[in-house]
């Protein structure tokens, strides 16, 4: 539909819905990399459609800020949100997802196109608020997940790192209470903060009918909030084994030469030749402040030494030089697996959105194919800038 | 609606039919007959990546013949990797009882040199470093995973659906394969020359494929399976494993369609994982060359004849008017099922080229692709499930 008939139509629809304001703006564009409009409503949430023709499904994503950066309280919303909405999404088979994904909480739920009305009352249950019964459940599972984590010294680097990076100090968060993740719901579900992405051959009036309205109240409670401080981690000595760790930040992940760069590490990993130790690599959640590690397991000190400073040779541009047309080529060969898909499409559209639309899944895709050895310099610099060895063996 | 016709993708199919000539029409009662080696080219009004399918028959006359492919297949997807590897393109593999996928997810603007770098490596003498490297993950494969008794009893099932006559001497251990030998083998020719001519489909944004829409496109059906020699009912092969698999090879009835078949297996599937309960360790169903369900299941000794007898009564109830309000419960989950597998151009691409494998015409294979649009009723899947009976059944493990 062009552009000034959407226009037109929203115009309509506004008038028609008192809760709406005439602010709108609407780009069009004839790239299926490009969504067709991006929306944004005063007071409401952020609406990118892509009007699709011949096929079948429709997809509907939803992502909100991950207000506070407490990874554990999403884990329990989600949790929750999944619950909720999965007997609705399986009678009608659609494919229901829910995570922290790009720094935000994110939902998707894909479906037959003919099964759109309840498709739209899925992803209305996905965004609802959280209720206190049967949160016990979910917050006995975060219980576990923590403790078991904190056992083995790659889970305490999960721990550890998520605290310093998302909570701003080293040990690991604290499972969080109920109030909490109600609380995150009311900040980060605020509905002028959602972003509500649709990939289908749907009229405009049933986005704004369905979608426009789901979510909390507009504008999230004023306040800064609640964090709690990290609890520092004890862990016993391995009795067996010499641990060794190192993490970095990825820095901004919707960077193409950053997803190279971290391919590219990943390949020389593996790739390289470590006599004597186990090496591998820890990756914590791919968003704008990801992070990967690297753990190194030797029977001897000076074994773990060595094989975590060839790790981290591999960190510079020479270290590098042998891998990163590969990394370059499997980030490229990742992103054409994702957009190949309704979920990958989504989940693209919504990594590279950006509100001035400077950035979209085209301009990454652009970046991807030219990119050449010296875009990596960077992102090695911030990497090396942000090098951080925790300890993880005593 | 939009689109704009994109001038790239438009050129890159265009360049493709060029290269490959014009689908030379071959009437025959059915529609247009592909030539060998040329591509059926599906259009896609919305597509932000093209897909290139390569296929080859699954290889079913000997386990030596499924080795060799299998070999020869990792060989030939690592050297598509490598041919691909400055482009962006990705290349999966996937294999079933039909056909052996080689499946490349590209930029459309793309598209045409992928095509064209997949000719030319399915026409080329295999590396002999891809080919050594390939043989010998697969003895590392066979010496973890040869003897175990679920490798066992997929031996004995596949030498069972290709006819070995109540035989059944595929389930032997098989011996580590002469590493020389199966390298030596795979290197003598091309998979091209080795396989024939691979089946290829390409997936693209523009009317690079006219449907002709006013042409009533006949049903492809699926049975058609040549005379055999009748297998026996139900086969015991003992052995010392503790699990119990249950192979079962239902016949369709005349006049399905590939499918109103493929609906019925994801209906059953459904129904079965709705009743799975702790002694149904998994099951697996598909279509095998010649048209017949195939149910594997696999599950603790003192249940196995109890889900046997559930597998039976659930294609029964799929297919009794009483069982009827399942049936329309369930078919929701599957038409999602459906149009999620055929919705991105790696899974249209895919359906298309088993079409073809399993001998529809172009038009027929294309309307496969596109099924989602046009869905068999509930009252004709009742019917196809009612007339589907059981063809023979193994049974082994359980001392």
């Amino acid at each position: 539909m062009p552009a000034v008939v959407c226009l037109l139509c929203i115009a309509a629809l506004i008038g028609a819905s008192p809760g709406f304001e005439t602010d709108t703006s609407s780009r069009s564009s004839d790239d299926p990399l490009v969504p067709d409009s991006v929306l944004t409503i005063p007071s409401g949430p952020t609406l990118i459609l892509e009007r699709t023709a011949g096929i079948p499904v429709v997809g509907i994503r939803v992502s909100a800020p991950l207000d506070p950066p407490w990874p554990g309280a999403a884990r329990i919303l989600v949790e929750q949100a999944l619950d909720r909405a999965r007997s609705r999404a399986e009678a009608i088979g659609a494919e229901l997802w829910g995570g922290v994904q790009d720094g935000r909480i994110a939902f998707h739920a894909i479906a037959d196109a003919r099964y759109a009305d309840e498709l739209a009352w899925v992803v209305r249950l996905l965004a609802a608020e959280p209720e206190a019964i049967g949160a016990g459940g979910a917050i006995a599972r975060e219980h576990a997940r923590l403790d078991q984590l904190a056992e083995t010294p790659r889970g305490r680097l999960v721990l550890e790192m998520e605290g310093r990076v998302l909570g701003g100090g080293g040990g690991a968060l604290p499972v969080p209470a109920v109030d909490d993740v109600r609380d995150m719901w009311r900040r980060s579900h605020a509905r002028d903060r959602l972003r509500i992405l649709v990939l289908g051959d749907l009229p405009l009036h049933w986005v704004f009918s369905d979608l426009s309205r789901i979510g909390a109240p507009p504008g999230p409670p004023a306040g800064a909030p609640f964090m709690p401080p990290p609890r520092t981690l004890s862990f016993p000595e391995s009795p067996l084994y010499t641990w060794s760790a190192a993490a970095f930040s990825l820095g901004p992940a919707h960077d193409p030469a950053v997803l190279a760069a971290a391919a590219a590490l990943r390949v020389g990993l593996v790739r390289s030749e470590m006599p004597n130790a186990a090496v591998n690599m820890v990756e914590g959640p791919n968003d704008r402040s990801g992070w990967l590690g690297i753990t190194v397991r030797a029977a001897r000190r000076r074994d773990a030494d060595a094989a975590m400073a060839s790790a981290l040779a591999l960190m510079t541009e020479e270290g590098l030089d042998a891998w990163w047309t590969m990394g370059a080529a499997t980030a490229r060969s990742d992103f054409m697996a994702a957009a190949s898909t309704p979920a990958g499409w989504l989940a693209l559209s919504d990594r590279y959105h950006a509100d001035d639309g400077s950035t979209n899944a085209r301009t990454a895709l652009e970046r991807l194919t030219t990119l050449r050895r010296q875009d990596l310099a960077p992102v090695l610099e911030q990497f090396q800038a942000t090098l951080f060895r925790p300890g993880i063996d005593r | 609606m939009r689109r704009r016709p994109d001038p790239l993708g438009t050129l890159a199919l265009a360049a493709i039919a060029g290269a490959f000539g014009p689908l030379h029409a071959q009437e025959s009662g059915s529609g247009l007959i592909r030539e060998p080696d040329s591509p059926l080219l599906i259009s896609r009004e919305w597509l932000p990546v093209a897909s290139v399918t390569m296929a080859f028959p699954a290889s079913a006359r000997s386990n030596r013949e499924a080795l060799l492919a299998q070999a020869g297949d990792a060989a030939l997807l690592a050297a598509l990797r490598e041919a691909t590897a400055d482009q962006p393109v990705r290349v999966t593999y996937d294999r079933d009882a039909t056909g052996r996928y080689f499946i490349a997810t590209a930029a459309p603007e793309v598209a045409e040199s992928v095509l064209e770098t997949m000719r030319r490596a399915s026409r080329t003498t295999l590396p002999t470093r891809l080919v050594d490297e390939a043989v010998s993950a697969l003895r590392r494969d066979l010496a973890f995973r040869g003897e175990l008794p679920r490798s066992q009893f997929d031996r004995i099932m596949d030498a069972h659906l290709r006819g070995a006559g109540g035989t059944l001497d595929g389930g032997s251990p098989v011996a580590s394969p002469d590493s020389a030998g199966l390298a030596a083998e795979i290197t003598t020719g091309s998979p091209a020359s080795r396989w024939g001519p691979p089946t290829w489909v390409v997936v693209g944004n523009e009317e690079a494929f006219p449907t002709d829409e006013s042409r009533a496109i006949p049903p492809f059906l699926v049975v058609g399976a040549p005379a055999r020699p009748p297998e026996p009912l139900l086969t015991r092969v003992p052995s010392d494993a503790v699990t119990h698999w249950t192979g079962s090879v239902f016949r369709f009835p005349s006049q399905t369609t590939l499918l109103e078949a493929f609906f019925v297996r994801l209906l059953l599937e459904e129904l079965l994982e709705s009743r799975r309960d702790p002694d149904l360790f998994e099951f697996d169903t598909g279509i095998d060359a010649l048209g017949r369900l195939v149910v594997r299941l696999s599950t603790s000794a003192e249940m196995s004849g109890s889900w046997e007898t559930r597998l039976d009564e659930a294609i029964l109830r799929l297919g009794s008017e009483d069982g009827g309000v399942r049936l329309d419960q369930l078919l929701p989950r599957v038409l999602s099922r459906w149009s999620r597998e055929l919705a991105p151009a790696p899974g249209a691409g895919r359906a298309a080229a088993e079409a073809l494998l399993r001998g529809a015409t172009e038009l027929q294979a294309a309307s496969f692709a596109n099924s989602a649009a046009s869905l068999p009723s509930a009252e004709r899947l009742r019917a196809v499930a009612r007339g589907t009976t059981l063809e023979s059944r193994v049974v082994y493990g359980g001392g």
